[in-house]
């Protein structure tokens, strides 16, 4: 009779853990369908600025803009100089181009 | 529900036991004769019953350790569907993203809303279609208006909207107007590449160029990562572009085509052809649009066809840069006359042949090669045969049927012969490079990939080729080419275009290929002009050294930086002009010169 009783208690513990888990999942499960929806509509979000960006940064805007609101002028070949051509003291020098003399 | 199901064996076994037992035990004291019978046989029915169900219990309690183990269930299932491959929800897109060679988007698919409405929902139809075409200008008034009082349950309204534009109809909240996913193809640089990447249709289906050679490829591909990386840079596709349409539009021209191609390996880095298309509206695109002149176009080049002349020359032994040929007669052969724009009067040499483009020259260099061994060396610098470009749009070289004389003559100077645009720019890279043939390639090379490549001139007929095409630049009709920082070298050209009775002088198709550093070759500059007005509207000025050469140049001061390519020491002094030769064939299939 006791072993009985004892089961009986069992499988209603048993019953009621189940039941209590089963509706956790369940609320846990809702959760992340909501999330993976949010996260659906941020990529989405991100792809469309992804593409906004490229647009606004068409070479032929970005001069247009350049021209309206600043002075700058592209840089030129001669401008451009090597390392080696500029006069640095030679512990600077060779920190940034790694050699040691 | 799996509780109970679990506490009904529980509950009925005991019971079923204390029963049996009991009649057990009862039976065998009191029970005798028939009635001994009958309970045997309740006893026997007891017992299969109970086996029955303690069965179906075993089945149950097998089934619940089997999905509570081994299977997840149909819920998680759906979710790990969901959860993509990276345990992240991606979004579904049809078609993979099309990139240049640093990662700029060129063309991607955007998921837009699609405007549809229910017409029975509709209270006032008049009223709806007016708020709509404030915010849809693409809408006419009096029609949406029709079609919301259509007798059905759908009609578009309108595809693709703008996410503002969705947002404003939203706002307007008419009942029985709805919206629908939809995806788009777009591309952001708008007409600036739009013969490499072609376009897609509205079913997402590439129609032209990568959209169309790599369809599967981008409708195969999922989730990121899977990007087509092109070999375009499209800071230098926006350089080209820029000088180009300005040179077109400048010199009032049919169209023109340039390109700009890696000599190391054939990427072509960029790639234009005017006129052109909006891929965002490529079914408003007309043919001539529509039309690749790089890839699909095939042109008597004329006299950029003299490197392969002047290099195969050098190459077989043939001739060398110090011997001199009598260029003051033209040439007779059959009907024809070949000759001189402004006749020199003197032999030239090798070197001056080539630097003052000389026609009489280049069919003396070819004649002393011969026919046969120009037109199989023609055939190893891909001459004559269909580039292996990844585009959908490619055009098949011509050459004579037969090579008769006449052709290895006019061959010589780049007539008789018609091939593509890629297809000079990717031979002249190998006379530049040293004699390896890249095959070309729209496609970003990877740094572990094998490329395939033929050697196809010696080292050193480069050299000497790279010596002469850089004396074309500081002293031959190049001279408009020359910029400061870099070190050009390169060919004119200035072919006549075939008309229905023969070449026609005032059509011309006005060419400059170049190569820069030319001391040590990174990038070879194709730029060709479709029937130029001239240079101040002057029908004399309308040639390659006057009106392609210069843009060669702007192009690679512009670009030359963002191409990696380190400035050298100034140019040296630049020397006056020199002469051009124009070739000229008349409707009976003569040759000579104009006045």
């Amino acid at each position: 009779m006791r072993q009985a009783v004892f089961w009986l208690l069992a499988v209603f513990v048993a019953g009621a853990g189940l039941y209590q888990l089963k509706y956790r999942v369940q609320t846990e499960e809702a959760k992340l369908t909501a999330l993976n929806r949010t996260l659906f509509a941020e990529q989405e979000a991100l792809h469309v600025l992804a593409a906004e960006w490229t647009y606004l940064n068409r070479p032929e805007r970005l001069a247009e803009l350049n021209r309206r609101y600043t002075k700058l002028k592209p840089v030129t070949a001669p401008q451009m100089a090597g390392l080696d051509e500029v006069p640095l003291p030679e512990a600077a020098h060779a920190r940034l181009t790694g050699e040691t003399q | 529900m799996i509780g109970q199901h679990q506490i009904q064996p529980q509950l009925l076994r005991p019971t079923a036991c204390v029963s049996d037992a009991d009649l057990r035990r009862r039976g065998r004291k009191r029970v005798t004769g028939p009635a001994k019978k009958a309970i045997e046989t309740g006893r026997t029915r007891a017992v299969i019953a109970g086996v029955v169900f303690a069965l179906g219990f075993v089945a149950v309690a097998g089934r619940l350790v089997d999905l509570a183990l081994y299977h997840q269930g149909s819920e998680p299932k759906l979710a790990e569907a969901l959860a993509g491959s990276h345990g992240i929800l991606a979004p579904a897109r049809d078609r993979a993203d099309i990139v240049d060679r640093n990662g700029v988007v060129l063309a991607t698919t955007l998921t837009t809303a699609s405007l549809y409405a229910d017409p029975k929902q509709i209270i006032n139809a008049d009223a709806a279609a007016q708020k709509l075409a404030g915010i849809l200008p693409q809408l006419d008034i009096d029609e949406t208006a029709e079609r919301l009082k259509a007798d059905r349950r759908f009609v578009w309204l309108q595809r693709n909207l703008t996410p503002r534009q969705q947002v404003s109809v939203n706002r307007l909240g008419i009942p029985g107007i709805h919206f629908q996913r939809d995806q788009r193809r777009v591309y952001p640089h708008g007409r600036l590449a739009s013969h490499v990447l072609g376009f897609a249709g509205v079913d997402n289906h590439g129609l032209a160029g990568a959209e169309r050679f790599f369809d599967s490829q981008l409708q195969r591909a999922e989730g990121a990562g899977t990007d087509l990386q092109l070999s375009l840079d499209i800071r230098a596709q926006h350089v080209l572009y820029e000088e180009l349409s300005a040179a077109v539009k400048e010199q009032k021209a049919l169209g023109g085509s340039g390109l700009i191609m890696d000599v190391e390996n054939g990427e072509v880095l960029a790639m234009v052809s005017l006129p052109d298309f909006d891929p965002n509206r490529a079914n408003t695109a007309s043919d001539l649009g529509l039309f690749n002149r790089n890839t699909l176009g095939v042109y008597e080049m004329g006299s950029t066809f003299k490197i392969f002349t002047t290099a195969m020359a050098l190459e077989f032994g043939a001739a060398d840069l110090d011997d001199i040929y009598d260029v003051a007669r033209p040439i007779r052969v059959a009907r024809h006359t070949i000759s001189d724009l402004h006749s020199s009067g003197r032999p030239l040499s090798v070197s001056d042949i080539f630097i003052k483009s000389s026609n009489i020259g280049a069919v003396h260099l070819a004649m002393a090669v011969g026919g046969a061994a120009q037109r199989e060396f023609l055939t190893r610098l891909g001459m004559f045969a269909k580039p292996a470009l990844e585009l959908p749009e490619i055009g098949f070289p011509l050459q004579p049927r037969r090579w008769r004389e006449i052709n290895t003559m006019t061959v010589a100077f780049g007539h008789g012969v018609a091939v593509s645009p890629v297809q000079l720019a990717t031979a002249v890279g190998a006379v530049a490079n040293g004699g390896t043939l890249y095959q070309p390639t729209v496609l970003k090379r990877r740094d572990d990939e094998p490329i395939s490549a033929q050697r196809v001139l010696s080292g050193t007929t480069s050299e000497k080729m790279r010596g002469l095409m850089r004396q074309v630049v500081t002293k031959g009709t190049g001279r408009r080419a020359a910029v400061p920082g870099y070190e050009i070298g390169g060919k004119t050209g200035t072919a006549e275009k075939p008309g229905r009775r023969g070449y026609n002088r005032r059509k011309l198709l006005s060419s400059f290929v170049g190569v820069f550093p030319v001391a040590n070759p990174r990038y070879v500059v194709l730029v060709l002009i479709d029937e130029p007005k001239g240079v101040g509207g002057n029908s004399r000025r309308a040639t390659g050294g006057w009106v392609a050469a210069p843009v060669v140049g702007q192009v690679v001061r512009r670009a030359g930086l963002m191409l990696g390519v380190s400035p050298q020491e100034p140019p040296e002094e630049i020397v006056p002009e020199a002469v051009q030769p124009i070739i000229k064939v008349s409707a009976g299939g003569r040759v000579f010169a104009p006045e």
